[in-house]
């Protein structure tokens, strides 16, 4: 495949933090149109991988690249990105940050958004600090999903929520994506996503351990992605 | 993109200043007109005397506390937008907008800006409300003689105006950026952020008072030479020695004008630079 076709690539990518290798050579070629597990334990590097590609940290060295070029404005406005925590401004109505993500990224889909928090049964008008933590993250996750973007990456969607707010979610990313765009989905509770995913990243101490599809893990090792986890994993 | 930002700059800071505003001026509003009705009061009725300083007493203290609180909350709404919109949890989105350092900084800068001249206004339009009664409209007259009065003595007071103009908006421009680059930076001194931007801010501070204390030191050394050949020339010459006094406060408006437009550049290229490059959000 050509390199039109890469979405995310990265040569050497390292990041320090103090002495520590949060990242260590990291040479991946991501492909548009696929879901992607970036899987690993705590402290693994996966949130870290994601930030570099948000331009929210930069790399010690080495190089990361969305769409052929480095982060920046360009590359912010087609990657959908969910943080693993909360970001309103507690003042904030939801309708101010609809208005805000229609304002700023051209792929916003207002109208989605509208349909989505209604089935979701969320007052628009009510502010952020008023809702609860799993209703915010809700709500975080209807912005990220409502844009037509060539690069999701949504870090620890399901993290804090209940089983069934989790197949919502997992529901809505598959539903909503752009099939052209590509999902990278960074968590460790891997049983739950693996149905939805096409290729898998294990990241571990700062280092990729594999990257392959899941389709391919399954056939060589007969196992489930998330047996080869605890496996690859055992402490 | 930037119209957009300083648009949601402005919604997002608005809150409190929506209410601190009308509030100052309906109390300013009530001191002007209702105060005096209470005054009228305690002409008639021995029971009014109390009433009346119990009101104007009461007026005059939230009064005064509005003032202190318009102008402390304007401070804080400078900071505290900065550093939870750009370096605490709310940095996530703000600094994933598809826009450049340069437009975040510009945008707060001028949202900071307006901020500050609305709350100036309003704190004047209440000034004036409060002496509407004892107001005397000759003084625009006296004002515009004086300033007549100066142009004939050879004063360019455009250009004088224009100087301290440049002189207050330069240095109001100067110590927000310089609590932006504070900020920036404290991240990378320490773990605590808000100790870090703390300890940042008390560096640049002495940074800066040892620059200006070198360039005030050298502007006079320079400065003196010229102004005892001026003093000699002039001395009996009274229409020299206004100009001259003049001379000597341009010089110090323009070098410190100057001062505070390298003051402004150098914290505005830090800030960007900690923020394209350092940016380390918890």
């Amino acid at each position: 495949m050509n390199n039109e076709q890469i979405i995310l690539k990265t040569r050497g990518l390292t990041k320090r933090f103090g002495g520590l290798d949060a990242l260590n050579d990291i040479n991946l070629d991501i492909y548009r149109g696929r879901i992607i597990g970036l899987l690993g334990p705590n402290g693994s590097g996966k949130s870290t991988l994601i930030k570099l590609a948000n331009g929210l940290l930069q790399p010690t060295s080495g190089s990361i690249e969305i769409a052929g070029q480095r982060p920046g404005p360009y590359t912010k406005s087609i990657v959908s990105y969910l943080p693993d925590r909360s970001y309103f401004d507690d003042w904030m109505k939801v309708s101010d940050c609809l208005k805000l993500f229609a304002d700023f990224y051209a792929d916003f889909n207002v109208a989605k958004a509208y349909e989505m928090l209604k089935l979701l049964d969320i007052d628009e008008k009510k502010m952020f600090r008023t809702l609860s933590k799993g209703t915010k993250e809700k709500v975080q996750l209807v912005l990220v999903m409502s844009r037509q973007a060539s690069l999701y990456l949504l870090d620890e969607p399901i993290g804090g929520v209940d089983p069934a707010t989790r197949d919502y979610i997992l529901s809505t990313i598959i539903n909503n994506y752009n099939e052209e765009g590509t999902v990278i989905i960074s968590t460790h509770l891997i049983a739950d996503i693996e149905k939805v995913l096409d290729e898998v990243i294990f990241l571990n101490r700062g280092k990729v351990e594999r990257y392959m599809s899941v389709d391919d893990m399954r056939e060589t090792t007969g196992q489930s992605v998330d047996e080869v986890f605890r496996e690859v994993y055992r402490c | 993109m930037l119209g957009r930002l300083i648009k949601h700059e402005l919604k997002s800071t608005s809150r409190l200043f929506l209410i601190l505003y009308p509030a100052l001026l309906v109390i300013a509003l009530f001191m002007t007109f209702v105060n005096p009705f209470f005054e009228n009061l305690s002409d008639s009725y021995a029971a009014g005397t109390a009433i009346y300083s119990f009101v104007t007493g009461m007026m005059g203290f939230l009064y005064g506390l509005l003032i202190v609180a318009i102008v402390v909350i304007t401070m804080i709404t400078i900071i505290m937008r900065f550093y939870k919109n750009v370096l605490g949890d709310e940095g996530y989105l703000m600094m994933t907008l598809p826009v450049t350092e340069d437009a975040h900084i510009v945008a707060k800068l001028i949202a900071a800006l307006i901020w500050s001249i609305a709350s100036s206004i309003v704190i004047l339009i209440s000034i004036l409300f409060l002496i509407s009664s004892s107001f005397d409209l000759s003084i625009f007259r006296q004002m515009r003689e004086a300033l007549v009065e100066a142009s004939q003595a050879g004063v360019n007071v455009p250009f004088e105006l224009f100087l301290v103009f440049a002189f207050i908006l330069f240095g109001f421009i100067s110590n927000v950026l310089i609590f932006y680059t504070a900020m920036a930076i404290g991240p990378n001194l320490t773990k605590n952020r808000l100790l870090g931007s703390f300890l940042a801010y008390i560096i640049i501070y002495i940074v800066t008072q040892i620059l200006s204390t070198i360039g005030v030191v050298i502007w006079y050394l320079a400065g003196s030479v010229e102004g005892v050949m001026v003093a000699i020339n002039n001395s009996y010459d009274a229409y020299s020695s206004v100009t001259s006094g003049l001379t000597m406060m341009n010089g110090v408006l323009i070098t410190s004008l100057v001062t505070m437009l390298i003051c402004c550049a150098a914290a505005y290229l830090i800030t960007r630079y900690f923020l394209k490059h350092k940016l380390n959000l918890s």
